[in-house]
C-alpha cells in the first residue's frame, strides 16, 4: 500500500512539475539580458586581450619592435571596429571619457586618428580603473559608483589595473 | 525503494523525451513555456535517476538476489563498500551510472544558466535530453534492464570479479565517467550554437570551464586506472594498451586538441569548422569509450559486458549523432568561415595546429590499433591482435613531438614570431637540454629514445621555468611587488595560461617516467624460506630480499589467502619489508588473484610479485612443506613520477579551472521571465 502511494506521489509530482509551465503559462527567459556579453563585446575583449598578450610577448622578448607595432595596429583596428559598432548600438558609455577623445569624430579613418582613438579608449579604461569603474576581470566600463560589474557581475574595485594585467600576461 | 527505483526508470524515459521535444520546439517557436517545461524535465530526470540508482544500491545492500544484476555481481560476504560500488560493476548498472552523471551535469548546466546565456538553452536542453533518452531507451528495451528479475531468487550471488575488489574500483570508474559525461555539455552548447546560428565565440567562452572539467576528470581517471593496473593486475606495468584503456585515452587526446584549438578561435577567429568538428569528435569518442567498455564487442580485461546486442544500438546512435552534427556544420558553413589566416609558420597558432594534428594522429593510430582485430575478424574470420609493440612504436615519436611542441608553444608569439627572437629564447633551454643529455650519456645512459626524452624534458622544463621567472620579474618590477606576491598575481590574473603551464610540467614528469621503463630490471627466482634474491638498481645500489615464508590468513570475502613475506635490505641496511599474495575470493575459487608488494622511492619502486606457489593448496592450508615459491622482482625506474606528475596535472587543472573573482555573478539580478506574453506581442 505504502509503495503504491509512493509511486502515485512521485509520478504525480513529476508530471505536475514538468507540465506546470505549460499549464500556468510560465515563460522562460528566451533572450539575452542587457548585462550579458554581446558578440561585439566578445570581439572587443578578444582584441583587447590580444593587445595585452602582444604587449607581454614584446616585453618578454618574443616579438620584435616592428612586428609588435604591426600587430598592435592590426589589433587596434579590430578593437576600434568593435567599439564603433558598440557605439552605433548605443552601448558605449561615454561618461568619463577624456574630452579630447569625445571630440574625435567617430568616422575618423586615418591610422593616426585610429591610434589617437585607441589611446583615448585606453586612457578611458585606465581612468575607469583608477576610479574603480572598469572591471579588471572582463574590462567592462561601468557607470560611476557601481558596486558590481554589469559585464560579468564581479565586485568592482578589488583588484589592480588592467595595465598590470597587460604586463602580468 | 527498489520498486520505486524501477518505476522511476520507466517514468524518466517519457519525461526525457517530452523535455527534448519541448526544448527543440520551444527554441524553434520561441515558446518560453515549453522551454521552461524542458528545463524542468532536466531536473526531473536527474531526480528520477537518483531514485533509480538508490533502488539498485538498495538491492545490492539488502542482498536481493532476485534481481539478475545483483545475483551476478554480488554475494552475501561482499563488503558493503563494494556492494555500493556494484552500481557501476557491470554493464547494466554502468549504463544507469552514466546517465545519472549526465543528468547531474545537465541539471547543473541548466541551473547555472537559468538567468544567462538564455539564447542557447532551449537547444542545449533538447540535445542533453535526447542523449539521456537514448541511454534510457537502451536500458529499458535492449535487455539490459538492471531491475530484470530471475524466475527464482538464488540463496547467494555469483560475487564480484576479484579484480574489481580493490579500493580503486570506487575511484577510477566514477572519475572516468565524470570526464565522459561532462563533455556532453560543451557538445550540447556547440550544437545549440549551430541550431540557433549564434556562432561567435560565446559558446566557447560559456563552456570553457566545462571542457576543462571534463579534461581534468579524464586525465585523472586515466592516471587512476594506471595506478590500479600497477597495483592490481600483477604483471608489473601500468599500461597494457588494452582496448578499454585505449578507449579512455581517445577522448582525452581529442579533448586536449580541442582545448588548444579553441584558443586559436578565441584569439584569432580561426578554425571554427575545425572546432565544431573536434567537439563532435570528442563527444563521439566519449560515447565510443562507453560503448567499447559496455558493448562486449572487443575482449578486454575490463569489458564488463554481457549483452552484445547493444553494440549495434550504440553504433547506430553514434552514426546518427555524427550525421546530424555534420549536416548542421554543412548548413552553417558560410557563417563558420575564418576571420583571419595564419600569418606565419612561426606563430603560436601554427604550433597549436601542429599540436592538434599530432594529437589526432595519435588518436587515429590508437583507434586503428584497437579496432584492427575487429576489422580483420570481420573481413577474414580471424582476429589479428595488435599488441603493445605496435602502439609503442607509433606513439613514441608522437609523444616526443608533443613534448617538443609543449616547449615551443609558450615561447612563440601569436600571429608572428621572428627567427632572431626564437633563437634568443630557445638558446638557453636547448643548451640545458643538451647538457642533460651529455651528463646522462657520460654517466652511462646510452638508450637513444630515453636520452631524447630526458633532453626534451629538460628543454620544456627550462622554458616553463624561464616563463615564470620572466613574468614574475616583469610584474615585480613594474608593480613594485615582492617576488612571491608578483608570482601569485601573475598566476591568478591569467589562470588558464599559467595553470596550463603547470599541467605541462606534470605531463613532462609523466613522459619522463615513461622513459624510465627502458632502465627497469627484472628477476624471476624460485626460493625456499631463508633463501635470498639479490637485484641491482640502475642507480648503483643493490636490494637483497630474504624469503621468510608463506602464511595463510583469511580476509573478508576471501576463501584463502597465501601471503609471502620478504625482508628487504638495501646495500646491507634493513628497509621496509614486502608482502606479495595469492588470494582466492568467495565464488571465484578457480582463479587466484595476485596482489603485489611495492616499496616506493623517489627514483624507483621495488616491486614484488608472487608468481607461483609450488603447492598452492598446501600453502592455503598452512602446510610447512608447501613453502617453495617463485617470485618476480622488479626495480621499476621513475615509475613514481607518473603519480607525482598526476598530482601536478591535478594542481594545474584546478588552477586553470578556478573561477576568477569576476566570473562569479555576485550582483543581484532581475528576473526577466514571467508569464506568457500576449499573443500579439509574440507574433
Amino acid at each position: 500500500m505504502g509503495l503504491i502511494v509512493g509511486v502515485i506521489l512521485v509520478s504525480a509530482g513529476v508530471i505536475l512539475f514538468v507540465m506546470m509551465p505549460v499549464l500556468r503559462g510560465d515563460w522562460a527567459v528566451m533572450g539575452r539580458s542587457d548585462d550579458e556579453v554581446t558578440e561585439v563585446d566578445a570581439r572587443k575583449q578578444t582584441a583587447l586581450r590580444g593587445l595585452r598578450d602582444a604587449e607581454y610577448d614584446f616585453r618578454s622578448g618574443k616579438l620584435d619592435q616592428a612586428d609588435y607595432e604591426l600587430l598592435k595596429s592590426d589589433l587596434a583596428r579590430q578593437a576600434l571596429e568593435a567599439m564603433e559598432e558598440e557605439s552605433a548600438a548605443g552601448h558605449l558609455i561615454d561618461e568619463g571619457a577624456p574630452p579630447e577623445a569625445a571630440a574625435k569624430p567617430a568616422e575618423s579613418t586615418t591610422s593616426e586618428a585610429e591610434g589617437d582613438r585607441l589611446e583615448a579608449e585606453i586612457a578611458r579604461v585606465r581612468k575607469g580603473m583608477a576610479e574603480g569603474r572598469t572591471c579588471s576581470a572582463c574590462g567592462h566600463l561601468n557607470v560611476k559608483k557601481s558596486l558590481f560589474c554589469t559585464g560579468c557581475g564581479g565586485r568592482l574595485g578589488e583588484v589592480p589595473t588592467e595595465a598590470r594585467d597587460a604586463v602580468s600576461g | 525503494m527498489i520498486l520505486l527505483g524501477e518505476l522511476a526508470l520507466w517514468i524518466a524515459l517519457p519525461v526525457g523525451i517530452w523535455g527534448a521535444v519541448a526544448g527543440f520546439v520551444g527554441g524553434r517557436k520561441e515558446r518560453g513555456d515549453l522551454v521552461l517545461s524542458g528545463e524542468h524535465c532536466v531536473y526531473a530526470v536527474f531526480f528520477l535517476l537518483v531514485l533509480t540508482s538508490a533502488g539498485i544500491i538498495t538491492a545490492f545492500v539488502t542482498d536481493n538476489f532476485e534481481y539478475w544484476y545483483v545475483a551476478n555481481y554480488s554475494n552475501r560476504e561482499l563488503p558493503l563498500f563494494y556492494k555500493v560500488a556494484g552500481l557501476w560493476a557491470g554493464q547494466r548498472g554502468s549504463l544507469v551510472f552514466w546517465v545519472l552523471l549526465l543528468s547531474f551535469f545537465s541539471a547543473a548546466a541548466v541551473f547555472t544558466n537559468r538567468t544567462k546565456n538564455r539564447e542557447f538553452m532551449p537547444y542545449v536542453v533538447g540535445v542533453l535530453l535526447t542523449i539521456s533518452s537514448f541511454f534510457l531507451v537502451v536500458l529499458l528495451f535492449a535487455d539490459v534492464n538492471p531491475f530484470e528479475r530471475l524466475p527464482f531468487a538464488p540463496a547467494d550471488g555469483r560475487g564480484l570479479n576479484p579484480q574489481l575488489q580493490n579500493y580503486w574500483m570506487t575511484i577510477h570508474p566514477p572519475t572516468l565517467y565524470l570526464g565522459f559525461t561532462a563533455f556532453t555539455i560543451p557538445f550540447a552548447f556547440a550544437m545549440s550554437a549551430l541550431l540557433s546560428g549564434k556562432l561567435d565565440t560565446r559558446w566557447i567562452l560559456i563552456t570553457r570551464r566545462w571542457i576543462l572539467l571534463s579534461w581534468f576528470f579524464l586525465a585523472n581517471g586515466i592516471i587512476f586506472g594506471m595506478r590500479w593496473a600497477y597495483e592490481m593486475l600483477g604483471w608489473g606495468g601500468f599500461w597494457f594498451w588494452d582496448p578499454v584503456e585505449n578507449a579512455s585515452l581517445l577522448p582525452w587526446l581529442a579533448a586536449t586538441a580541442f582545448l588548444h584549438s579553441i584558443q586559436i578561435q578565441e584569439n584569432r577567429g580561426m578554425l571554427k569548422v575545425w572546432n565544431m568538428g573536434l567537439v563532435t569528435l570528442t563527444f563521439l569518442l566519449t560515447i565510443f569509450a562507453t560503448f567499447l567498455t559496455r558493448s562486449g564487442l572487443i575482449e578486454s580485461v575490463h569489458t564488463f559486458a554481457e549483452n552484445t546486442k547493444i553494440a549495434f544500438i550504440f553504433l547506430a546512435f553514434m552514426g546518427v549523432m555524427a550525421g546530424c552534427s555534420a549536416l548542421l556544420i554543412a548548413w552553417r558553413y558560410p557563417q563558420l568561415k575564418s576571420e583571419n589566416q595564419i600569418q606565419s609558420f612561426l606563430s603560436r597558432e601554427s604550433a597549436f595546429l601542429f599540436n592538434n594534428l599530432i594529437l589526432l594522429g595519435a588518436a587515429f593510430s590508437i583507434l586503428w590499433g584497437t579496432l584492427f582485430p575487429l576489422i580483420t575478424e570481420g573481413l577474414t574470420g580471424t582476429a589479428i591482435a595488435v599488441g603493445p609493440p605496435f602502439f609503442n612504436r607509433v606513439n613514441l615519436p608522437i609523444g616526443l613531438a608533443l613534448m617538443a611542441l609543449m616547449g615551443i608553444g609558450p615561447v612563440i608569439a601569436w600571429r608572428r614570431a621572428s627567427r632572431r627572437n626564437l633563437v634568443k629564447n630557445f638558446r638557453m633551454p636547448v643548451i640545458v637540454g643538451l647538457m642533460v643529455v651529455a651528463a646522462l650519456f657520460l654517466r652511462g645512459v646510452h638508450h637513444g629514445m630515453a636520452l631524447l626524452t630526458f633532453g626534451l624534458s629538460a628543454f620544456v622544463m627550462t622554458i616553463i621555468i624561464v616563463e615564470f621567472v620572466k613574468g614574475t620579474k616583469a610584474r615585480a618590477r613594474i608593480e613594485g611587488e615582492g617576488h612571491l606576491l608578483a608570482l601569485y598575481h601573475l598566476v591568478s590574473r591569467n589562470r588558464r595560461r599559467w595553470g596550463g603551464y603547470i599541467v605541462h610540467v606534470g605531463v613532462v614528469m609523466i613522459f619522463t617516467a615513461f622513459a624510465g621503463v627502458a632502465f627497469n630490471r627484472e628477476l624471476i627466482q624460485t626460493v625456499d624460506p631463508g633463501d635470498t634474491i639479490t637485484i641491482g638498481s640502475p642507480f648503483g645500489h643493490e636490494y637483497t630480499l630474504t624469503y621468510q615464508g608463506l602464511s595463510s590468513p583469511r580476509g573478508k570475502n576471501m576463501v584463502r589467502q597465501a601471503v609471502a613475506l620478504m625482508t628487504v635490505e638495501r646495500n646491507g641496511r634493513p628497509i621496509e619489508s614486502l608482502t606479495a599474495e595469492k588470494v582466492l575470493y568467495v565464488k571465484w575459487e578457480s582463479s587466484p588473484l595476485t596482489i603485489v608488494g611495492i616499496n616506493s622511492y623517489i627514483l624507483e619502486d621495488l616491486y614484488l610479485i608472487l608468481e607461483n606457489v609450488n603447492d598452492l593448496g598446501g600453502a592455503f592450508e598452512n602446510e610447512a612443506g608447501a613453502q617453495r615459491a617463485t617470485f618476480k622482482v622488479q626495480v621499476n625506474v621513475l615509475v613514481g613520477w607518473i603519480w607525482y606528475g598526476g598530482f601536478v596535472v591535478t594542481l594545474g587543472g584546478i588552477i586553470a579551472m578556478w573561477p576568477s573573482r569576476g566570473s562569479t555573478r555576485t550582483a543581484p539580478r532581475t528576473k526577466t521571465g514571467g508569464k506568457r506574453p500576449a499573443l500579439a506581442a509574440r507574433s
